[in-house]
């Protein structure tokens, strides 16, 4: 077997550089390697955290520190839990009053960052590798890399935040054996069981709760705090009030740090007292959840056959360790070394900018990651067939074979799922997948590979094959305003080399792919197009796609983006007739459901 | 058999990842579990090998060491990195191991399976089974150890009866293993 080389970088003495994003429920963390030195970038205020916050009114855009505290109640927190359910749906508000989505809010945050980024780097260098939550599925993973994207970051790689804390652990204070990664932030919890051995970080497997954080310690206290205090029905509290007051209270635990008893005057909901702190009423508060990551803890490694004297420490992340009882509570349950040594705010960006180091100059390191959830297909009874099972080493690529239930069945819908019950409807769906054009045959003889492939950004990639065409069929996607996994992977992977593109052209690529997908989509319904609709009105349809067609040779984002949506105009007619109902709904009405062989 | 390297044409072994000339990857090479890994076809094997040699091989192919690579490149790198994931899993776990000696010999397994349906095997394992279920907290670890011990012992015969090509026991013993294993768990 012959050895790799690494190329060198052509006539260029410059090492390439590569930030370290933690893009974080609460706070954000940009850092970089240069000079063999990693240096945090610093906002305008020089701050190495930087609040994920955004404030828009009046025209204005603020972000992170630059919103003060009276515009902070009026601030979107936490944007990345809106990560967890549909990002496209555009629930807040913009500074012209536009209606905008989480993802959106999460670019402009990203284009914050990247202004920060500029202004410290005197070269410009927008490859990145940016930090997700182990136990992020996988709509929520590529619409973090999406936003990032379109704020103009080339991601090089996505990494699991606990992960990442590890390999700065390990490479920093070279560490070696095994290690229980602890990582609590303001809004997700993760955890993860590593081997360190000399250059090789191996993740063993990796568990977690993608809505448990320190955002619920301060509202679990806030709640006690009110009962205690003050005679009133939460829910007829105003909820800027009630935000206002979990803000207050945020102040409150972090005083806990430094002193266990003491008093302060509070006003709540116009109600004026002098209240005494105490910090075993906290601990008490927060229980029931530190309990709770720890059975999760432990069932982690139960199912990796790992006990507790195989651990040789306990690694802390996130700004939510600093929490005395949590520390307390691992120690008495673990009875092993705590690691607290380094900033459990900043350790995963470290990583993450050590890891894009590595990854654009070259190294002697290797990270080995697994995948969190379980990946399947629904088969019928609305049951979930595992392809890849969790904690599975990435990249892993899977093939399973799939027939017709019908005879002459020429279309068939592959729904995937994602999670680890029994039945579909309790694991997440990332989207169904219409193979059509099928040769008509018998019930049972076609022979379709469907195939996942999860690369190691943990990104999964759907293919399906009809082996007896030998063709490889195309996917019509079901979408509606959302972007494929698939199309996202393209997005990452097309010929964005150059850095410095503008996000018009990164418009301009997700305009030409909604396109293509509905020009696909009215292909396949093109029949009953022709029978239900009027002449002139398919005639519209027709040249409207033919015009589309033609745009997507040339550069055209509005001009895309009109056609696009004159064509959906025109396409409403048929589909009220058809089902009533907006056209992407439709797709996927007609597919028989598939079997497994 | 020979054929050329796709970059630099230079002719390469079918068996060569990397072209000796060029040292670019090559598309397609076929992975053999056993081989790839230097372990010998057998169903005791040995795991610190194993193991050494699999971060070794990852080391060579995982796609963190092909970036700024051809996306050519890119994909082969992703597969074989993928397969190398998949052989380790399969090696690594004895009833997928004495299954893939099995297949590897040429034996098909899917025919098999079907004959030990009904066997006493069942009612061996049904056994087992209820003697754990109802077994109090210190008596259970006590079944574990000794389902342990019965899981070696199969694992040493299943390597004789391979010296002796006997598949078919073989399939038998990897069915019981398998039924074992999901008690431990």
């Amino acid at each position: 077997m012959n050895l790799l080389t690494i190329e060198e970088p052509k006539n260029n003495k410059e090492k390439n550089i590569c930030l370290g994003i933690d893009f974080g429920t609460t706070n954000s963390v940009c850092s970089v390697i240069t000079d063999e030195k990693i240096s945090f970038i610093k906002d305008e205020k020089n701050n190495e955290l930087i609040p994920t916050l955004v404030y828009y009114k009046n025209g204005i855009k603020k972000f992170g520190n630059n919103i003060n505290e009276k515009e902070v109640i009026d601030s979107i927190k936490s944007i990345k839990r809106k990560f967890l359910k549909d990002p496209d749906d555009k629930i807040f508000l913009n500074e012209n009053e536009q209606k905008i989505s989480a993802t959106e809010v999460a670019r402009d945050f990203f284009i914050y960052l990247k202004s920060l980024c500029d202004s410290f780097l005197e070269l410009k260098g927008y490859d990145c590798v940016l930090t997700v939550p182990a136990y992020y599925d996988e709509k929520a993973r590529s619409e973090i890399m999406r936003s990032a994207f379109l704020a103009g970051f080339n991601i090089k790689r996505l990494i699991n935040e606990p992960t990442s804390a590890a390999f700065a652990y390990g490479i920093e204070k070279s560490k070696t054996g095994t290690f229980f990664v602890y990582d609590l932030g303001g809004g997700t919890f993760d955890i993860s069981i590593l081997r360190l051995s000399e250059g090789v970080f191996k993740v063993l497997g990796t568990s977690g709760d993608p809505i448990l954080g320190g955002d619920d310690f301060d509202s679990l206290y806030a709640n006690y705090l009110v009962k205690k205090n003050f005679d009133l029905d939460l829910k007829k509290i105003d909820s800027q009030e009630w935000k206002r007051f979990i803000s207050y209270v945020k102040k409150i635990k972090e005083n806990f740090e430094f002193k266990n008893n003491f008093e302060e005057n509070v006003t709540f909901n116009s109600i004026s007292k002098k209240i005494k702190f105490n910090k075993n009423e906290f601990n008490e508060s927060i229980y029931k959840l530190v309990h709770k990551t720890i059975n999760i803890s432990k069932s982690l490694c139960e199912e990796l056959n790992i006990t507790d004297e195989e651990i040789d420490g306990i690694i802390l992340v996130g700004g939510s360790t600093r929490c005395e009882f949590v520390k307390e509570v691992l120690e008495e349950k673990f009875n092993t070394k705590i690691y607290d040594d380094t900033n459990p705010d900043l350790v995963v960006s470290r990583g993450a900018s050590l890891h894009g180091n590595d990854l654009i100059n070259g190294s002697k390191n290797l990270l080995l990651d697994v995948t969190p959830l379980s990946l399947g297909i629904e088969t019928i009874g609305g049951l979930m067939e595992k392809v890849i099972s969790r904690n599975t080493p990435i990249p892993a690529i899977k093939e399973q074979i799939f027939t017709t239930s019908e005879n002459g069945q020429t279309s068939l819908k592959i729904k995937i799922l994602q999670g680890e019950r029994e039945t579909s409807e309790n694991n997440i769906s990332l989207g169904e997948f219409i193979l059509s054009g099928l040769e008509p045959k018998p019930a049972g003889i076609p022979r379709i590979i469907v195939r996942f492939s999860i690369d190691v950004d943990g990104i999964l990639v759907i293919s399906a094959l009809d082996e007896s065409s030998g063709v490889k069929e195309d996917l019509i996607i079901k979408t509606d305003d959302k972007i494929s996994i698939n199309d996202l992977k393209e997005i990452v992977e097309s010929s964005i080399k150059n850095a410095e593109e503008d996000i018009n052209y990164r418009m301009l690529i997700e305009w030409k792919i909604k396109a293509k997908k509905i020009i696909n989509e009215i292909n396949y319904f093109k029949k009953d197009i022709e029978t239900l609709c009027m002449k002139k009105n398919v005639e519209n349809i027709s040249n409207l796609i033919n015009m589309l067609k033609k745009e997507l040779n040339k550069n055209d984002k509005d001009k895309i983006e009109q056609l696009y949506n004159k064509l959906n105009k025109e396409t409403e007619i048929f589909a009220e007739k058809k089902i009533g109902s907006e056209f992407s709904n439709l797709v996927g009405q007609n597919a028989k459901d598939l079997t497994q062989i | 058999m020979e054929k050329s390297c796709w970059n630099c044409k230079a002719s390469v072994s079918h068996k060569d990842f990397f072209c000796r000339s060029c040292k670019k990857i090559q598309e397609n090479v076929e992975i053999n579990e056993f081989e790839i890994f230097s372990i010998d076809k057998k169903v005791l094997i040995d795991f610190d090998i194993l193991e050494k040699n699999y971060l070794k091989l990852q080391m060579l192919f995982h796609p963190n060491k092909f970036i700024g690579l051809s996306q050519r490149e890119i994909e082969a790198s992703n597969k074989y990195s993928s397969k190398i994931n998949e052989s380790y899993n399969l090696l690594k776990n004895y009833v997928n191991r004495i299954k893939l000696i099995i297949e590897k010999s040429g034996v098909s397994i899917i025919n098999h399976e079907e004959t030990y349906k009904n066997s006493e095997l069942l009612e061996d394992i049904m056994e087992i089974q209820e003697e754990f279920m109802f077994a109090e907290v210190d008596q259970k670890k006590k079944i574990k150890e000794k389902i342990k011990k019965s899981i070696d012992q199969i694992l040493f015969d299943t390597e004789e009866l391979y010296k002796k090509r006997d598949y078919d026991q073989m399939l038998n013993n990897s069915i019981r293993l398998s039924y074992l294993s999901k008690i431990l768990n």
